[in-house]
C-alpha cells in the first residue's frame, strides 16, 4: 500500500524536493577551485604481503595487500599508487596473501572465502571466488604450476582454509576441486600449503588432538586430484603455537614455542617427527613469543628460525637431522631474491651508531657480498624495520644492483637505492600509519615573531614586581624590535627572493593554517599541516595502542594563545605489555615532549576508565587532566599544588560521567576535594539499562565549549520559542532486541543529576548509529527495518516556560522539562560518518557533514533537518522562512565536497574553528585524508574577490570633494548675502 | 423508510455483539504486563521502596524512605507513601546539609516486583540538599520505566512554593509531601509519507477543480493571437494584391469558422 502510493507519487516528490533543495544557498564549487583549498591523501594501511611486479622486464610496481584489505600497486620509483583496490571489510588481519607470478597476481582475503585475480598493470578484476565459510584465521595459498611445453606456467590456484582446500583455475578461477581438509568431527589449525616439484599438492595440518595431519593430491588428469590423507602422531604440536615451513626437498620442519623445540620429517614417506630442542643447537636465549619458522625460498632446502625479535638463524634440515648453517644476530628482516643464477639472501641489520645496514649473502657459499652493502641513518621514529622486500637488476657493468623495501615498526614504507660506495638513499617513503587514525584535533599554529614579540611587551609575568625604569626600558627594547622586524619585512617585501631560510609555521590573519595533530594506532604521532598535508613533525610511541573501544584520548592542555607558555597536549593510551595507562606530554606544534626524561611516555601503575580535560586552568593556563582508574581513583596531571587549589575551589563544581558498555549502565560521579588535598569521586547518579533491549552504544556530549549565539527562534507572531540549552545534555543511544523485535531507543540525560529529561523508542530500527548532539538538538541515522531504508530523526529541544530569564543554565536548579519537537526523514543511503560544524562564535548557520558510504562527504544545512517544517505550509511558515515538509531527503551533487572524488573508509570527521567567524576547516579521515573549508552561511565576512575597491574609493573621495566645495560655496554665498 | 429502519436495528444488533470484545480489547491494552501479572482495577499493584541517603563522599549509606506504587504499566503517575516519618537526627542532618551546600540522594531498585532477579541494582539521582530544605520535603520523583518492568532511571525535582508561605523553620520536616511521575519512551517519529502524500494528491485535486475543461469557443481561446493579425490588417496600407493578401484571407477564413 505505501510502497506502491510511493511509487505513484515518486515524480512528484523527487520534482517539489528538487525545487525546494534549490533554494538554500548550494555550496558547488568552479572547476578552476578544485585543490585550492582542499587537499586528498590515499592510504593503504599496513603491509602484510609485498611483491614486485615480473609482468614486465623492468618491474615498475610493488604490489601490496595490507591489513586495511587493500590491494594496491605503488608505482617503485615514485611511491604513488598506480591503482588501489579497497575490499570488503571485517579479518583483523586483512589481506591473507598476495600471489605473483608472471602475469598473475591473485590475492587472498576474508580467511580464504574471496579470492580475485587482477590484471597487474591496470588492476582490473580478472575473476572473484567467493564463500560463505567465515574462518577466523588466515588461510594458506599458492599458486599452482604445471608443465607445458618445458616451460612452467601458473595453473590453477590452490588456497587452504581452515576447513577446506579449494583449487580454482588461474583461468577464470572457477573452482576445479574442493575437499574437506578434516573428516567429521575434528578440528585444527592451518599449518602450510605446499607443491613438491613432482608437481604433488600437500596440505599439512595441525589437529587439535595432538597430531598432524598430511595430505597429498596427486592430479590424475582427466580425473581431478586424488587425496592420501596420513595422520602423524606429535604429542607436542598445538594449533595455536606451532608453525610449520616445507623445504624444498620436501622435509617439514615445525617449530613449536610452548616447548621451545623443532621437529622435522619428510612429507613423502616418513613415519615420526625427530624432535631437536633449541638448547641441543646451541642456542639459549631466545623469546618464545617471537619464535617463528620460515622458509627461504621456493625450492630451497634452508629454513630461517626466528629467535627473537632481532636474532635469526639459518638452518639446513633432512628427515632427521638440523645442523646450524650461519647464526644471524642483530638482524631484523630478511628475504632472498635471485639475481644471475645465485640465490642471495638480504637482511637488514643494526648499524653501528643510528643507521640501519641493508646486506646480503650468497647461499651457495654464504659469503657476503660487500658490493651488497648499503647504510642508511635510522631515525628513531621509525622504530625497527618489520619486514623486507628485494628486487635485484643488472646493473650497466655487469654487477647486481638491488632496490629494498623496507617496512617499519611505525608502519611506514621506505623505498630504499644504493648509491656510490654503500651509501643508502630512501628513494621515497609513505606513512601508512595516517590510514589507522585513532584521536585527532586541530591546533592553532603560534602566531608570528612580531606579534609575540607584542606580548611580550605586555607580558603578564608578575607586572607589579617590576619598577617602573624595569617597566620602561622593556617596553623601549620590545618597541625598538618591533621596529627592527617591521624593517625586516619591508626588506623582505623588497626582496622577495633573498630570504630563502626555511619559515617556522606562523598563524595567518584568519587562522585558517593549522596543525594536524593526528594519532595513530600504531602509536606514530604526526603533525600535519593543514595547508598542503605535508608532514611537519613525527614522533614513535612503540609501547602504546588503542583502548578496547579503539581510541586514546588526545587533550590539547594549553593552546598557542597563551604566549609565553609554550602550548601542551597530553595523549593517554594503553601500555602494549601490561594494559596500564600510558600518559605522554607533548608541544603540539613540535612533536616534542615536554619532559624530556620521558621520550616514551610515562607508564601508569592503574588502568584507565576514562580521560577527560577539566574545565578549569591553572594560573599557567594549563587545563588539567583528570583520569579514572579502574577502582574509580582519580589522578590529575598534572598534580601540582597550583592545579589542585584550583580544583579546590570549583569543590562540587565538577560533575563526569563514565558509561560501562558490557552491563549498559550509565553513571555519574561528581569531584570532591578532600582536606588532606587528594580528590575522590563520589557517584552522583546512576542509570541502568536492561540489557539485552537497551545496549549503549554511543553517549554523546555537547561540545565543550560550544558557542550558541541565538537563544531562541523568532516565532511569524514576533513571539520567541528560546532554545533549552543544557550544557550538560547527554544523548544516549541503545540498541537491542526486545521481543525479537529490533529496538532502538534514544535518551537525554542530564549529566549532573542523571535526569532523563527526554526518551525516544524506535521499534524495527537497528544501527548502525551516527549521532550528533549540539545546540539544542540532535540528529541520528539508522536504518529502519520495517519498510527497509535509512531514516534520519531531528529532535530540537525548546524551553516549555518561555524564557528561563536567567544567563547561566544550572542543571540543580531547574525543575521543567523542555518542549521536544521532532521529525522523521528518509536518507537514500547509508552513512559511514557524521558530524557537525563548529564555528568560532556560534553566528554561522550549522551544517551537517555526512560521510556517505561511496566516498563522499555531503554537506546538509540544519535547517533541512527542522521539526517545525510543515505539511501544509502557512503564510506565517514562509514569513518565518521554514521549509514545507518533505519526508525525502536527497544527495545533491552540489553539496559533495569531494566533488568527483572517493574519500575510501571515512571513520571520522573532525572540524576546527577558524578565525573567520563564516568558516571551518574539515579533516575527513579513515584509511585516506582529505581536508577542506566549508562555509555553511557563504563568506558573509569577507569581501567577495571582484570587489569594486576603485568604484568605491572613486566615489568616496568624489563626495569628499563636492562637500568641500559646497561648502565653500555656501560660505561665499552666505558672505555675499551678508553684504547686501 | 423501512429498509433504514431495518438496516439501524441491524447495527445495533452488531453493536451490541461486539461491545464486549470492544472492552476486553481495552482491557488488554491496560494490561499489557508481563507474563504472571493480575492486576485488578483500582488497586496499585507495582511498588518499588525507596531509599535515600545523607552522606557524602565515596562511601553512601541508604536508609528507608518510602514507597512507591502506581497501578498499571501505563500509568502516568503513581502515589508515593512515606514508611517511617523523618527522625530528629535525620532532619538535622539534612539541615546541616543544606547549610554546607551538599547533596541528597535517594535510590530505587532497578526493577519492581514481577522480574524476580537475585542481583539487585540501584538507580540514584541527586539533588542540592538547600533546594529541598527550603521547599519544606516537598518534591517530585520520576521513575523512568520500560514495558518489561525495568526502571531505568530516577529523577528527583523539588517545589520551591512547597512551604506555601510559611517559614521552614516553623513546618513539620518529619513527612515527605511527594508527587510522582511516571515515564515512559515515547515512539520515534517515522517519516510523514502518507500525509505527505495525501496532500500532494489533495493539492493536484484541487487544481484540477480550479480547472474546469475547457468549454469555450475556439475564438474565446484564442483571440489574443487572431485580434493582432486582425489588427495588422486592418490598419496595414494598402498593397497590391498579392501572396499576403491571400495569406490575410485565409487567416480571417480561419477566424470565421472558429467564431461559427
Amino acid at each position: 500500500m505505501t510502497g506502491q502510493g510511493q511509487g505513484f507519487s515518486l515524480p512528484w516528490i523527487l520534482l517539489t524536493a528538487a525545487l525546494v533543495l534549490h533554494v538554500p544557498p548550494t555550496s558547488g564549487m568552479y572547476e578552476d577551485q578544485i585543490g585550492k583549498f582542499d587537499w586528498h591523501q590515499q592510504y593503504i594501511g599496513a603491509v602484510r604481503q609485498a611483491a614486485f611486479d615480473q609482468s614486465a622486464p623492468v618491474s615498475k610496481r610493488i604490489f601490496v595487500g595490507t591489513e586495511s584489505n587493500v590491494v594496491a600497486a605503488i608505482n617503485s620509483r615514485t611511491g604513488q599508487l598506480a591503482w588501489r583496490h579497497v575490499q570488503e571489510r571485517g579479518d583483523p588481519w586483512g589481506v591473507d596473501a598476495v600471489l605473483h607470478k608472471g602475469n598473475v597476481l591473485v590475492t587472498v582475503c576474508s580467511g580464504g572465502d574471496a579470492v580475485r585475480a587482477w590484471d597487474p598493470a591496470s588492476g582490473t578484476l580478472l575473476w572473484e571466488f567467493l564463500a560463505k565459510e567465515k574462518n577466523d584465521s588466515p588461510a594458506k595459498a599458492l599458486l599452482v604450476e604445471g608443465r607445458q611445453d618445458e616451460r612452467s606456467h601458473v595453473e590453477s590456484v590452490a588456497v587452504l582454509t581452515k576447513k577446506t582446500l579449494r583449487i580454482l583455475s588461474a583461468v577464470d578461477g572457477h573452482e576445479m576441486v574442493s575437499t574437506e581438509v578434516w573428516s567429521s568431527g575434528e578440528t585444527g589449525g592451518i599449518s602450510v600449503l605446499h607443491q613438491a616439484s613432482n608437481g604433488q599438492l600437500y596440505a599439512v595440518s595441525i589437529s587439535s588432538q595432538a597430531a598432524v595431519q598430511i595430505v597429498s593430491y596427486t592430479h590424475v588428469p582427466g580425473k581431478g586430484y586424488e587425496a592420501v590423507k596420513r595422520v602423524i602422531p606429535a604429542g607436542w604440536a598445538l594449533p595455536q603455537s606451532t608453525q610449520c615451513v616445507v623445504t624444498g626437498d620436501n622435509i617439514l620442519v615445525c617449530s613449536e614455542a610452548s616447548t621451545n623445540s623443532l621437529h622435522t620429517i619428510s612429507l613423502v614417506d616418513g613415519s615420526g617427527f625427530t624432535t631437536v630442542t633449541l638448547l641441543s643447537l646451541g642456542f639459549n636465549s631466545w623469546q618464545p613469543d617471537s619464535l617463528a619458522i620460515s622458509a627461504v625460498q621456493v625450492g630451497r632446502k634452508e629454513v630461517l628460525l626466528r629467535l627473537s625479535q632481532d636474532h635469526y638463524v639459518l638452518l639446513q634440515a633432512t628427515a632427521d637431522t638440523i645442523t646450524v648453517l650461519k647464526d644471524l644476530p642483530n638482524v631484523y628482516a630478511t628475504t632472498t631474491a635471485r639475481s644471475q643464477d645465485r640465490d642471495i639472501m638480504f637482511m637488514v641489520k643494526k648499524g653501528t651508531k643510528d643507521e640501519l645496514v641493508v646486506t646480503g649473502f650468497y647461499l651457495q657459499n654464504l659469503k657476503e657480498d660487500q658490493a651488497l652493502t648499503q647504510m642508511i641513518a635510522h631515525p628513531l621514529h621509525y622504530g625497527s624495520p618489520q619486514q623486507v622486500t628485494v628486487y635485484t637488476f643488472l646493473k650497466r657493468d655487469g654487477s647486481t644492483g638491488y632496490r629494498a623495501l623496507l617496512q617499519m615498526e611505525d608502519q611506514t614504507l621506505l623505498m630504499l637505492q644504493q648509491l656510490q660506495g654503500n651509501q643508502g638513499h630512501v628513494m621515497w617513503q609513505r606513512n601508512e600509519a595516517l590510514a589507522s587514525i585513532s584521536a585527532v584535533d586541530q591546533v592553532d599554529l603560534p602566531v608570528s615573531e612580531t606579534e609575540s614579540k607584542f606580548e611580550e611587551e605586555f607580558g603578564e609575568e608578575s607586572e607589579e614586581d617590576l619598577s617602573i625604569w624595569q617597566m620602561f626600558t622593556r617596553r623601549i627594547t620590545t618597541q625598538l624590535e618591533q621596529l627592527k622586524d617591521l624593517a625586516d619585512k619591508f626588506e623582505e617585501y623588497r626582496k622577495p627572493k633573498a630570504k630563502q631560510v626555511e619559515k617556522q609555521l606562523e598563524r595567518d590573519p584568519f587562522n585558517l593554517r593549522k596543525m594536524i595533530v593526528a594519532v595513530t594506532s600504531a602509536g606514530k604521532l604526526y603533525g600535519l599541516d593543514s595547508a598542503n598535508g605535508d608532514i611537519v613533525w613525527q614522533y614513535f610511541l612503540p609501547n602504546i595502542r588503542c583502548f578496547g573501544q579503539g581510541e586514546m584520548y588526545l587533550f590539547v592542555q594549553r593552546t598557542t594563545a597563551h604566549f609565553p607558555h609554550p602550548p601542551q597536549a597530553m595523549l593517554v593510551a594503553q601500555d602494549k605489555a601490561t594494559g596500564n595507562g600510558l600518559v605522554f606530554t607533548f608541544n603540539p606544534t613540535t612533536g616534542q615532549p615536554v619532559n624530556a626524561s620521558a621520550v616514551s611516555g610515562i607508564l601508569q601503575p592503574f588502568k584507565v576508565l576514562q580521560a577527560i580535560l577539566l574545565p578549569v586552568m591553572n594560573n599557567h593556563h594549563l587545563h588539567p587532566v583528570m583520569i579514572v582508574d579502574s577502582d574509580h581513583g582519580v589522578h590529575i596531571f598534572p598534580p601540582s599544588s597550583s592545579v589542585l587549589s584550583v580544583l579546590k575551589k570549583n569543590n562540587g563544581k565538577i560533575f563526569l560521567h563514565a558509561a560501562d558498555l558490557e552491563k549498559s549502565t550509565l553513571t555519574g560521579f561528581s569531584l570532591t576535594t578532600l582536606k588532606d588535598g587528594k580528590v575522590e569521586l563520589a557517584q552522583a547518579w546512576h542509570l541502568s539499562l536492561p540489557i539485552p533491549s537497551q545496549k549503549i552504544v554511543s553517549v554523546v556530549p555537547r561540545r565543550a565549549n560550544e558557542h550558541v549565539h541565538s537563544q531562541g527562534r523568532v516565532l511569524s507572531d514576533r513571539s520567541v520559542m528560546y532554545k533549552y540549552l543544557n550544557p550538560n545534555l547527554l544523548a544516549v543511544m541503545t540498541e537491542g532486541i526486545e521481543r525479537d523485535i529490533p529496538l532502538l531507543t534514544l535518551y537525554l540525560v542530564d549529566a549532573v543529576t542523571g535526569q532523563v529529561v527526554y526518551s525516544m523508542q524506535h521499534k524495527r530500527a537497528s544501527g548502525p548509529v551516527h549521532l550528533v548532539h549540539s545546540e539544542n538538538w540532535v540528529v541520528y541515522h539508522y536504518w529502519n527495518g520495517k519498510f527497509r531504508r535509512h531514516e534520519v530523526t531531528v529532535l530540537e529541544l525548546f524551553e516549555s516556560q518561555g524564557d528561563r530569564n536567567s544567563t547561566t543554565f544550572s542543571s540543580l536548579s531547574t525543575q521543567s522539562l523542555p518542549l521536544v519537537l521532532q521529525q522523521a526523514y528518509i536518507f537514500p543511503m547509508g552513512l559511514s560518518a557524521m558530524a557537525v560544524s563548529n564555528t568560532e562564535r556560534g553566528i554561522t548557520a550549522r551544517s551537517l557533514l555526512l560521510a556517505l558510504p561511496n566516498g563522499g562527504l555531503m554537506t546538509l544545512p540544519k535547517n533541512i533537518l527542522d521539526p517545525r517544517r510543515p505539511i501544509i505550509p502557512t503564510k506565517q511558515h514562509q514569513e518565518e522562512g521554514v521549509y514545507p515538509y518533505i519526508p525525502e531527503l536527497h544527495v545533491n551533487p552540489m553539496t559533495l565536497l569531494t566533488y568527483n572524488q572517493s574519500i575510501e573508509g571515512i571513520r571520522g570527521i573532525h572540524i576546527g574553528a577558524a578565525g573567520l567567524e563564516s568558516t571551518s576547516v574539515v579533516l575527513a579521515y579513515g584509511l585516506d585524508l582529505f581536508y577542506t573549508r566549508i562555509m555553511p552561511s557563504q563568506m558573509f565576512d569577507v569581501l567577495k574577490e571582484d570587489f569594486d575597491y576603485f568604484f568605491i574609493s572613486s566615489i568616496l573621495l568624489g563626495l569628499v570633494m563636492a562637500t568641500l566645495i559646497t561648502h565653500r560655496l555656501a560660505a561665499m554665498k552666505t558672505l555675499n548675502r551678508s553684504w547686501r | 423508510m423501512a429498509t433504514t429502519m431495518e438496516s439501524f436495528s441491524r447495527f445495533c444488533l452488531w453493536f451490541l455483539v461486539f461491545l464486549p470484545v470492544i472492552c476486553f480489547c481495552q482491557v488488554l491494552s491496560d494490561m499489557d504486563l508481563p507474563a504472571g501479572a493480575a492486576p485488578q482495577p483500582n488497586i496499585p499493584t507495582l511498588s518499588v521502596t525507596v531509599e535515600h541517603s545523607f552522606d557524602q563522599g565515596r562511601d553512601q549509606t541508604f536508609t528507608a524512605r518510602g514507597t512507591i506504587s502506581w497501578k498499571t504499566m501505563r500509568s502516568t503517575s503513581g502515589t508515593y507513601v512515606q514508611g517511617v516519618p523523618l527522625s530528629e537526627q535525620d532532619r538535622d542532618r539534612l539541615k546541616v546539609l543544606a547549610d554546607a551546600g551538599g547533596f541528597y540522594r535517594i535510590r530505587v531498585p532497578n526493577k519492581f516486583g514481577l522480574i524476580g532477579d537475585s542481583t539487585t541494582d540501584y538507580v540514584s539521582t541527586l539533588v542540592r540538599a538547600d533546594l529541598l530544605y527550603n521547599s519544606c520535603l516537598s518534591d517530585i520523583i520520576t521513575l523512568n520505566i520500560d514495558m518489561l518492568g525495568h526502571i531505568i532511571g530516577v529523577a528527583m525535582a523539588t517545589v520551591p512554593e512547597g512551604c506555601e508561605g510559611d517559614e521552614v523553620e516553623t513546618f513539620d520536616l518529619s513527612l515527605f509531601n511527594t508527587t510522582v511521575e511516571i515515564a515512559q519512551p515515547v515512539t520515534g517519529p517515522v517519516p510523514e509519507t502518507q500525509a505527505y502524500i495525501q496532500k500532494i494528491e489533495q493539492e493536484r485535486a484541487e487544481k484540477e477543480k480550479g480547472q474546469p475543461p475547457e468549454q469555450r469557443s475556439f475564438f474565446a481561446k484564442y483571440w489574443m493571437y487572431i485580434l493582432p493579425i486582425v489588427l495588422f490588417l486592418i490598419l496595414s496600407p494598402g498593397q497590391p494584391e498579392g501572396g499576403q493578401g491571400g495569406g490575410g484571407q485565409g487567416g480571417g477564413g480561419r477566424g470565421g469558422n472558429g467564431g461559427g
